[in-house]
Order: C-alpha cells, then sequence, then structure tokens
C-alpha cells in the first residue's frame, strides 16, 4: 500500500495522462465515422477552438465526441466551422464546453466522452482531478506552488 | 427447514456497527456469520465507475443491481417509493462495508446535551443513556476508526483520552476562515476525521484527492471493510450477495432462523442464538416489517408501533460565494473544519440546533463545479489562455458552507412497505413519508442568516443559498431505543423489547439525530453493545455448565 502512495506522488496522474496522449497522438488513426468528417478533422477543428496543442485530444476522445455530433445531424456545420472557426458561434463555444468538461450532447441527453482528460483539470495548477491522488499528506494547508 | 446453517451469531449488514459488533465478538471465539446483500467492492473498479460515470453522485463509484437495489441522489424515487410530503434525499449503500465506502469520514462525537433535549428544551425525546455511559465507548470507536484530530479541541464532547492520531492539517481555504472568524462568535475548529493523517492499521495516510465521497482511492479513510477483514481473520464467516428476506420466530417469542435469497434466487436459512440487524435505518424496518405473520401482524419487535417511525436526517442548508482572495479548493479531503459551537443554547427550545461544515470542495456540492464553471466561461465565448485564466480565477475562490440540522422525531416520518411495488425478493419496497418540520425550517433559515453573517466578515461576493434542504446521507431513527416498551423498539443494551435474541445496531436506535455526523456514535453504541452482548452469552454458558 505504501508503494502505491509513493508511486502516486513520485509520478502524477497528470503526467501519466500527458504520456499517454503524447503516445496516441504519434499514431493516429485515420478512421472515420462520420461521412464527410474524420476524427482527424475532429482534432484539428478542437486545437482550432480551445487554442490548444492537437496532441491534447486523444482520438478515441475525439472518436466518441463526433460521434455525438454525427447522431445530431451536424457534420455539415463541423466542416463549416473547420473551414472558418469564427463561422458558428454557438457550435464553436459548445465543442469548446464539451473538451473542457468531458461532456458532450446528444439526442438522448449529454454524455461522458472523457473524465481526467477534460480540459478544465489543466486550466488551473491547483486543479487535480478527483479521485486521484493529489500531493502528500497535508499539502492542501499550503497554497498550490507558483 | 432445507440448507440451512446454524452458527452462535448472525449480523445481517457489514457496515460500521456490523463489523465492529463482528469483530469483536469473533475475537471472544464466538462464532459469527455476517451476512451481506451486496457484493463486495474492488476499489480501482469503483474509482474506475465513479471516473466514467457522467453524473458524479456519492452512488456513482457503485453498481446498482436488482438484487441488491439502494437508493441513489439524483434519482430518489428510483429505490424509495416517496410518500411525501417533502423527498427523502439521503441514501444508503448495498455493498460489503456498506455506506462507509462513501461517507465523509467525519467522526464527531454528540455533546451531552443531545442526550436530554426533551429534559433541557422540551423538545425531542430523551436517550435512555447519557453522554457519560457513551464515552468510554467514543474513545474506543476513535481507536477502531483510527480517528486524526486535534486533542485540545473536545467541540463541548468532554473528553477523557487524546485521539489517536495527530490532526489533518487545516486546508488553505480554512485558514481564510480562521483568520477572518477570529473576533467573531464564529470558533473555526479542526474537525475529527477517520482518515490517516499518518500511515496507520495497515492503510495509508491520505494523500488528498478530494474524493472522500464517494470513494477513498487509496483507504485513507476508514471504511467497515477494515473490520470486516480483521473479524474473518478472527474466525467470522462472510456470506455477500445474500439477502436477508424475512425472520422467523419460535414459540418462545425468540428469532428462530432468519430466510435469505441468493442473488440465483436460490433459498437458505440459518439459525442461531442471537439475531443482529445491522443494515441501516431503511432495511431494518423493511425487514422486521416484511416478516410479519399472524401471531405478529404488525411485523416483527413492533408491539410499540414504533418500527419504521421516527425517521429523520440532519437536513443541510448550502451556501456557497466567492472569496475575496484565492483559496484553492478542489485539493484536500472535502471538509477539514467546521464550526461546532452553534450546536447548543436556548435556542433549541425553539429551531434546530446546526453544526456548519466548511467545504473544501467549492461548488462541487452545489453547482457540480469545476464542470459547471468550465461550461459557463466556455459557452461564454472564452477561449484559450483567456478561457484557463477565467476558470483558474473563479474556481480558486470558491467557498461553501453546509449546517446541519438537528431533526426532531416525528411519528409520521416512517418508513413502511409499498405492497403494490417489490423487489425481485418479492420483498416490499421501502416508502417514506417525510416532512420537514418548522423546527427545522426555522433552523434552516437561522443558517442562511449566519451564513451571511460569515460570508460577510470574509468580505466574500456573490453569495448563494439554496432555497431546499440538502440531505446529508445521515438516516436515523426508525427503530428508537427507549426504556418504555411501549414507545420504543430496543431497550438502552439495544436488544428488542419483544425479542430477547434480537438486536438492533446503527443510527436506527438513536431517539433523536443529534447536532454531530452520527457514524461515531454509530461505532461507539455497537462497541457498547458489544461488551453487553458476549456478557450475556458468558452467562448463557455459565449457567448452562452449571445445569
Amino acid at each position: 500500500m505504501n508503494d502505491h502512495i509513493k508511486s502516486n506522488h513520485s509520478i502524477s496522474r497528470r503526467q501519466i495522462i500527458s504520456a499517454a496522449i503524447a503516445a496516441s497522438a504519434l499514431s493516429v488513426p485515420a478512421w472515420s465515422v462520420a461521412r464527410g468528417f474524420s476524427v482527424n478533422e475532429m482534432i484539428l477543428l478542437s486545437a482550432k477552438l480551445t487554442q490548444k496543442s492537437p496532441s491534447l485530444f486523444l482520438p478515441v476522445d475525439a472518436q466518441k465526441m463526433l460521434e455525438t455530433y454525427a447522431q445530431r445531424g451536424l457534420i455539415h456545420r463541423l466542416q463549416a466551422l473547420l473551414a472558418n472557426p469564427e463561422s458558428d458561434l454557438e457550435l464553436g463555444n459548445e465543442i469548446v464546453a464539451s473538451w473542457y468538461s468531458g461532456i458532450a450532447q446528444t439526442l438522448q441527453g449529454s454524455e461522458l466522452i472523457t473524465y481526467n482528460n477534460a480540459l478544465m483539470w489543466r486550466a488551473a495548477p491547483f486543479l487535480h482531478t478527483s479521485a486521484n491522488c493529489g500531493d502528500p499528506t497535508n499539502y492542501w494547508a499550503l497554497p498550490p506552488p507558483t | 427447514m432445507e440448507n440451512t446453517v446454524t452458527t452462535d451469531v448472525v449480523i445481517i449488514g457489514s457496515g460500521v456497527s456490523g463489523a465492529l459488533l463482528a469483530h469483536r465478538l469473533a475475537k471472544q471465539g464466538i462464532k459469527v456469520l455476517i451476512l451481506e446483500a451486496g457484493k463486495s467492492v474492488e476499489r480501482a473498479q469503483a474509482v474506475n465507475t465513479f471516473e466514467n460515470a457522467l453524473i458524479k453522485v456519492p452512488e456513482s463509484a457503485y453498481t446498482q443491481a436488482p438484487q441488491a437495489m439502494f437508493p441513489r441522489t439524483d434519482e430518489p424515487h428510483q429505490w424509495y417509493v416517496q410518500a411525501g410530503p417533502d423527498i427523502f434525499k439521503s441514501t444508503y449503500l448495498k455493498v460489503m462495508g456498506g455506506t462507509t465506502w462513501h461517507w465523509l469520514g467525519t467522526a464527531i462525537r454528540l455533546i451531552p446535551s443531545d442526550f436530554n433535549t426533551q429534559t433541557l428544551f422540551g423538545q425531542g425525546i430523551d436517550w435512555p443513556i447519557n453522554y457519560s455511559d457513551l464515552e468510554p465507548y467514543y474513545i474506543e470507536a476513535e481507536n477502531e476508526l483510527g480517528v486524526s484530530g486535534h486533542s485540545m479541541h473536545d467541540q463541548g464532547s468532554p473528553r477523557q483520552s487524546p485521539y489517536p492520531l495527530p490532526a489533518i492539517a487545516q486546508s488553505y481555504c480554512d485558514q481564510t476562515f480562521i483568520k477572518e472568524l477570529a473576533q467573531t462568535p464564529y470558533e473555526v475548529t479542526p474537525t475529527p476525521q477517520a482518515r490517516n493523517s499518518v500511515a496507520h492499521d495497515n492503510r495509508p495516510a491520505c494523500c488528498g484527492s478530494s474524493s472522500c465521497i464517494p470513494v477513498c482511492p487509496i483507504q485513507a479513510k476508514y471504511d467497515a471493510t477494515v473490520h470486516i477483514k480483521k473479524a474473518q481473520a478472527a474466525g467470522a464467516a462472510l456470506m455477500t450477495e445474500s439477502t436477508a428476506v424475512q425472520l422467523l420466530v419460535g414459540k418462545d417469542q425468540k428469532i428462530e432462523a432468519v430466510r435469505y435469497k441468493r442473488w440465483d434466487q436460490s433459498e437458505g436459512f440459518i439459525k442461531a442464538k442471537q439475531f443482529i440487524l445491522a443494515c441501516h435505518a431503511i432495511e431494518i424496518p423493511r425487514l422486521l416489517l416484511a416478516s410479519k405473520t399472524s401471531t405478529y401482524p404488525q411485523g416483527l419487535s413492533n408491539r410499540s408501533d414504533q418500527v419504521g417511525r421516527n425517521l429523520m436526517d440532519h437536513p443541510v442548508q448550502l451556501s456557497w460565494a466567492l472569496s475575496r482572495a484565492p483559496v484553492y479548493p478542489y485539493r484536500g479531503p472535502q471538509s477539514t473544519s467546521g464550526i461546532e459551537n452553534m450546536r447548543d443554547g436556548g435556542f433549541r427550545r425553539n429551531r434546530a440546533a446546526f453544526r456548519i461544515e466548511i467545504g473544501n470542495d467549492g461548488w462541487g456540492w452545489p453547482t457540480g463545479a469545476p464542470t459547471s464553471t468550465a461550461q459557463q466561461f466556455a459557452r461564454a465565448g472564452l477561449r484559450g489562455k483567456v478561457l484557463d485564466q477565467a476558470i483558474a480565477n473563479q474556481a480558486s475562490r470558491h467557498i461553501r458552507l453546509a449546517s446541519l440540522m438537528e431533526q426532531l422525531p416525528d411519528p409520521e416520518n416512517r418508513v413502511s412497505l409499498d405492497l403494490k411495488e417489490l423487489d425481485i425478493y418479492g420483498v416490499p419496497r421501502p416508502k417514506l413519508h417525510y416532512r420537514v418540520d418548522d423546527y427545522v425550517q426555522k433552523g434552516l433559515n437561522a443558517a442562511q442568516t449566519v451564513h451571511t453573517e460569515i460570508f460577510g466578515h470574509i468580505r466574500a461576493t456573490e453569495i448563494q443559498h439554496k432555497q431546499q434542504y440538502e440531505g446529508a446521507g445521515h438516516i436515523i431513527g426508525t427503530t428508537r431505543m427507549g426504556h418504555n416498551e411501549k414507545s420504543s423498539v430496543v431497550d438502552a443494551n439495544l436488544v428488542s423489547h419483544d425479542h430477547t435474541n434480537l438486536m438492533i445496531v446503527g443510527s436506527s436506535v438513536f431517539p433523536t439525530g443529534g447536532t454531530a455526523n452520527p457514524t461515531l456514535t454509530i461505532a461507539a453504541l455497537s462497541l457498547r453493545a458489544s461488551d453487553f452482548l458476549i456478557r450475556q452469552l458468558r452467562l448463557e454458558t455459565a449457567v448452562k455448565r452449571v445445569q
């Protein structure tokens, strides 16, 4: 059990996730779930809209995200948005909100795309994914390191 | 009875009360069998289930099954049949280890006046025991659960012994409250917690995962699997995925056997000398009522007609605001401090007393932040670094207070059976009549006023109050203890007035809700009951030898 703690403290969950994202980004598959819009294009669009590196978006998450828009019949709006990221503010904002929260909309309601890879956890150094170790005991008594 | 096993003591339920009893009895060489309706939980799987859940509520780390249904916070009508007029919002789990899987870990004692509210304030009912009766067992409970605390702060509950573990550090957020409230009546003190501040009992120290509710990923927070495992090591047997569906009474009014169903619907019986109900304050009355016969038409242990009555919670006033400077929440245990000096006074004649919990979980409880914060700013059109900064700037200042109201026993607030709605085993689902009365409502209103004042002292902005009470997750009452067999279900030793070999443990025996989170008192009462039962069983053995 103590080894578990040690490993959590020496290699943070965020570092592990970052490594996984980096590794997966090297081998982005070219599959497509939606006619006329590929997973690669979804990643490219997401990176443009969020102003983040494409390497932060896992293909598996992008695939799930794309499926929700395909289900809602919004592929043509994704295409237009990719061509001009300013063309559809409402959809652009929704895509950004989905990547930050890890939650997308479907015809049936909300759907979790990712929890640990949601961009909100990267918005501030003091935030960490719940249910994963933060730092050594009592770290919460101090402000986060700057 | 086919398919029958025999033991000395059968304990129905593997939560904190059952686990502690099982361990104490098994250590004495008593043959114990624990019957648990749910499955064992694999901790890493629970974490994974939580992460993959869309809705993050206390139960979202655990998988429901028709064979072991439990209520969910986000679906209050799914398992409970809510008969109103208000919604009962607190829940429990049916898994090995019980609801301690998703408790916060707060381990506060009741204060002495909590035991005598009728005498002192003309409200509620007096307990058949006093604080001094329970104090030695509070010490034992703190040792068993591994409570971290500051012994210099007794928080109104006199102590004869220090806490077994050093205190968990108060959070950076707490320190804002401590500093700004220093010259006010509001005393911010470190909350005693059954959470390891240092490695203890083969469990690690807390690493601040901020997920005490719903699951501690490393078991730094105590849960009842600790004592289930110790009980098994001492010789106790555990049967999971086995739901007690009926208690059978012999001719001498003693419980003779429990009939149970396995998940595959096969059936078995357990005969024992002693039966202990430890399956929490909804399932205990449900089982007693469902065990009715022509001889016991009101259900078992129910000559008083008190089984299922006096259902209580600690209705919560939730308030939240933005601090002036960053306090960096969403880190550490979800609460490390509270304000405990509002729990007693003459005002208890007129309104509910409450303790105030200071959260380290920002606006997570009231709004689902930081998820909701990120969504809000993204939908407003912010992007890139501007969006990140907006989230960081706001989320770092999220603060919240939760005041937990003492609720009085009301016989009309009750668990009964819905004969039209049956579970997979054919047992009626629990029907809940529940009303938050004026006494609690006045307490909720007072808490709003106090919260506003506290936020004012720390110069917080954007103050918001939840307009409806929340559930505290504290299910109390329903088989209360008392001296009078006409108005209570069990005596002061937690033995049924009607069946001498039936004990009931857990918060269902509380005559009133008190002003503390209930788990430590549950544990203390269980340890006290185990002492009594061990003496009784020894006495019976000695008598038989003489005969």
